[in-house]
């Protein structure tokens, strides 16, 4: 299908879904305030509400930019938002090009499950229906505190 | 690990000693997530004309992964048997996990301010 | 103001003329028992509080309608909405591919007969009594039924 995520130089990502638009995934590393020696590589796929508190995340500084990221490092694939079925070959094709290692974070409600949407025509019930997720984050949103909880449990059973 | 606001809709909790298992949460959340079972049991009480019947909790769970953090379960309650309460620290690494079961939701009402 | 579906366009470029320039609202409403789908355009005049609702309806067995295209250039992606959505085809449309729908979904999910399935297949956590193990005879039975807006009866109907 051909969804095109371009990594580092510049470290900022672009989903590139043919004929309907171009999604920017912010690809960056962090480190997680208050969890030293947390270094998370993290592309978050801003779909919908939940992309907002992952913002938050960054403009608290609950996640702080660090300049000395090491790429080799686990990729975490933050899926923020409601995934529907017509976005969901984009979602998957964005997994397949991340480089290993790698871990998807389902990151709110509809994510997990559809959340409030499960009974919809058009959202993919789970992003798990797509590709494996390692940590569910429940919440609708869940806080900017919830996602750092949630990726220093990752690195921590990593 | 990390703190929220006093108020902040994290999880809600379960007093089970005052949940009667009436089944209005089950009924008005929008989304499906919460479920009951439950029993009846006769209790006859020396000189009293008839039994009377209690309904016994069995189980109560809910979906942290449907739920949308509405509150019309809390709101909903006749009885205060569920709370809000800030704590947000339980993300699982899978799905069943976030489906807590009647102790689990219980654990959680010493952290629920208006308990 | 209402008007018929053959003078769709002219009417539309008409009140884009007197100055309603600003496509604010392009959607559609399903009436089954009137056999028809209202189309609803709501258009404002730049710079002013002042609105401008004009509506025409389709046959809904066969529902087409002139595309608005080349009057309001912005009505492309509502009216390709309309049209997976409701069934509406409309003629002259530059681009009539799906907008939001995965291919294959089979139905318009607008349309007043649309059930939403996952609620009518899924077992309603609601609907048990609560008390029926053990409840000791002579207790009344409380009748519930599933939440309003679910079909009781959608797969029995289907399958028959």
């Amino acid at each position: 299908m051909g969804a095109l995520i371009l990594y580092p130089p510049d470290r900022s990502g672009v989903l590139r879904v043919p004929g309907v638009a171009d999604y920017p995934a912010r690809v960056s590393v962090y480190a997680v305030a208050g969890a030293p020696g947390v270094r998370v590589h993290v592309a978050d796929l801003g779909l919908a509400c939940c992309a907002v508190e992952f913002t938050a995340a960054l403009g608290r500084g609950l996640l702080v930019p660090v300049a000395d990221g090491d790429p080799g490092q686990a990729r975490v694939l933050v899926v923020s938002g409601t995934v529907t079925d017509a976005l969901a070959p984009a979602v998957l094709a964005a997994w397949e090009e991340m480089p290993e290692p790698k871990v998807a974070m389902s990151f709110g409600a509809c994510s997990n499950s559809g959340g409030p949407y499960w009974d919809s025509y058009s959202v993919t019930k789970g992003v798990d229906q797509v590709l494996p997720v390692r940590s569910y984050v429940p919440g609708c949103p869940p806080r900017p505190e919830a996602l750092v909880d949630a990726i220093v449990q990752l690195a921590e059973s990593a | 690990m990390t703190e929220a606001p006093r108020q902040a809709r994290g999880v809600i909790a379960l007093d089970p000693v005052s949940c009667t298992s009436c089944m209005i949460c089950v009924r008005e959340c929008p989304d499906w997530c919460i479920e009951i079972d439950s029993h009846t049991e006769e209790v006859t009480e020396p000189g009293a004309r008839r039994p009377r019947y209690v309904a016994v909790l069995d189980r109560f769970t809910i979906d942290w992964g449907l739920c949308m953090y509405c509150g019309i379960c809390v709101e909903a309650c006749p009885f205060d048997a569920l709370f809000w309460s800030p704590e947000h620290d339980y993300a699982s690494q899978d799905a069943g996990g976030l489906v807590h079961e009647t102790q689990r939701l219980a654990d959680w009402l010493p952290s629920a301010p208006q308990r | 103001m209402n008007v018929d579906p053959r003078d769709w366009a002219s009417s539309i470029r008409a009140q884009v003329a007197q100055g309603f320039a600003y496509l604010d609202l392009l959607t559609a409403v399903d009436y089954p028992e009137a056999q028809r789908i209202e189309i609803v355009l709501v258009l404002l005049r730049p710079g002013t509080a002042e609105i401008s609702t004009v509506t025409t309806s389709v046959d809904r067995r066969e529902p087409r309608l002139g595309s608005l295209v080349d009057v309001l250039p912005g009505a492309s992606w509502h009216e390709r909405e309309i049209a997976e959505m409701f069934g509406v085809e409309f003629d002259g449309h530059p681009d009539p591919r799906p907008l939001l729908l995965a291919p294959g979904l089979g139905l318009h999910p607008l349309r007043k007969e649309t059930v939403l399935g996952a609620r009518a297949v899924t077992p309603w956590p609601g609907a048990r009594s609560g008390h029926g193990e053990g409840a000791s005879s002579g207790r009344r039975t409380r009748r519930t039924s599933p939440p309003p807006g679910v079909p009781a009866d959608w797969l029995r109907e289907a399958e028959s």
